[in-house]
């Protein structure tokens, strides 16, 4: 029997439904809960339960990309694998990669100095996104409307600490009817779309500040997008493509490595951890 | 279905095949808990630490 790890440190709705899904199939589910694990990185006297194949599932970014790592040096094959999330997990990563791949992307500037953030800022000109390279959820992407309030808010960021102090600041995208998209990439298939729309009076689409999800058909141009942006960061793995649809098209906004799906599921009626799942099987053959 | 008691405000939760670190909310205070243990049809909750850095959808 096939067995699956799936690491967590939250065992969210998402999560159970992998869980069974992965029982549904005849395979084993492993949970490993983070906090009863160690890890000896110079020797082997781990207390890690083995698995054929491992799906990472933590909701801590940080620690999350070290099990990967370690798992990954110890032998086991990861999904997603640890240089894909890495990238995923970095904004200023994910525009780079999405940039050298020739994927269209926000146009995004980036300065390690309020002065120098300002004058980025000019040359973009306002309104602006300023976004912390490492979060999630939306947490403190703000908009810069001018050059006071952009000022205003790299103070505050530069007292943050060290990780808010790479002022990432892209183009501002007027989205069309305040929706953007978020496909599904799982292996090489686009398995389903959403649409976010944003609450009243929110510049973020993202339904854990309250966005709603609506049925998204997978267009050919959204399919070919999320399939190059998987790409572009690694690919072999399932992905959630942000797509924000402005004036001048479709651009890829992010990449994220760890997909929540509980809204998508009910939304679309897709089955998406049996897929995430099956997908995990075809890797262990 | 097992049974256990929110830590906050004492209402009554139940959880079809509990696991642990599960997360749910309390249907009546809306405090996030998460399953820290099940004993037969019997489940103890505590109050959820937020994650410092995490992504989501």
């Amino acid at each position: 029997m096939v067995t699956i790890g799936l690491i967590c440190d939250r065992v969210r709705w998402d999560e159970k439904e992998l869980i069974k899904a992965v029982r549904k199939r005849g395979a084993k589910p492993l949970i490993i809960d983070q906090k009863n694990i160690f890890f000896d990185i110079t020797g082997c006297s781990d207390n890690i339960p083995e698995a054929d194949i491992y799906l990472q599932r933590s909701v801590s970014t940080l620690k999350g990309l070290y099990i990967s790592k370690i798992l990954e040096e110890k032998g086991h094959t990861v999904i997603n694998s640890f240089e894909s999330s890495r990238i995923c997990a970095d904004k200023l990563l994910t525009t780079l990669a999405l940039a050298k791949a020739g994927i269209p992307t926000p146009r995004t500037l980036v300065a390690f100095d309020i002065e120098s953030g300002l004058e980025a800022l000019e040359q973009l000109r306002y309104p602006a996104v300023i976004k912390p390279v490492i979060g999630s959820w939306g947490r403190f992407v703000a908009l810069l409307k001018d050059r006071q309030t952009a000022r205003s808010i790299m103070e505050e960021r530069v007292f943050m600490g060290a990780l808010y102090q790479t002022f990432y600041i892209q183009e501002y995208i007027e989205k069309i009817d305040k929706k953007d998209i978020r496909s599904f990439v799982v292996g090489d298939r686009v398995i389903a779309a959403i649409y976010r729309v944003a609450v009243k009076d929110e510049l973020r689409t993202n339904t854990a500040l309250g966005g709603r999800a609506e049925p998204c058909p997978i267009t050919p141009e959204i399919e070919n997008l999320s399939l190059r942006a998987a790409e572009a960061v690694g690919g072999n793995g399932v992905y959630g493509i942000d797509i924000l649809i402005g004036d001048k098209g479709m651009v890829v906004n992010e990449v994220n490595h760890t997909v929540e799906f509980h809204t998508t599921v009910p939304v679309t009626g897709i089955d998406v951890p049996g897929l995430i799942i099956d997908y995990v099987l075809e890797r262990v053959k | 279905m097992a049974k256990g008691n929110c830590p906050e405000c004492d209402a009554k939760i139940e959880i079809e095949d509990p696991v642990i670190r599960e997360v749910t909310e309390c249907p009546e205070c809306g405090a996030e808990l998460e399953v820290v243990e099940v004993k037969g049809d019997k489940i103890k909750f505590s109050v959820v630490e937020l994650s410092g850095e995490d992504w989501g959808e």
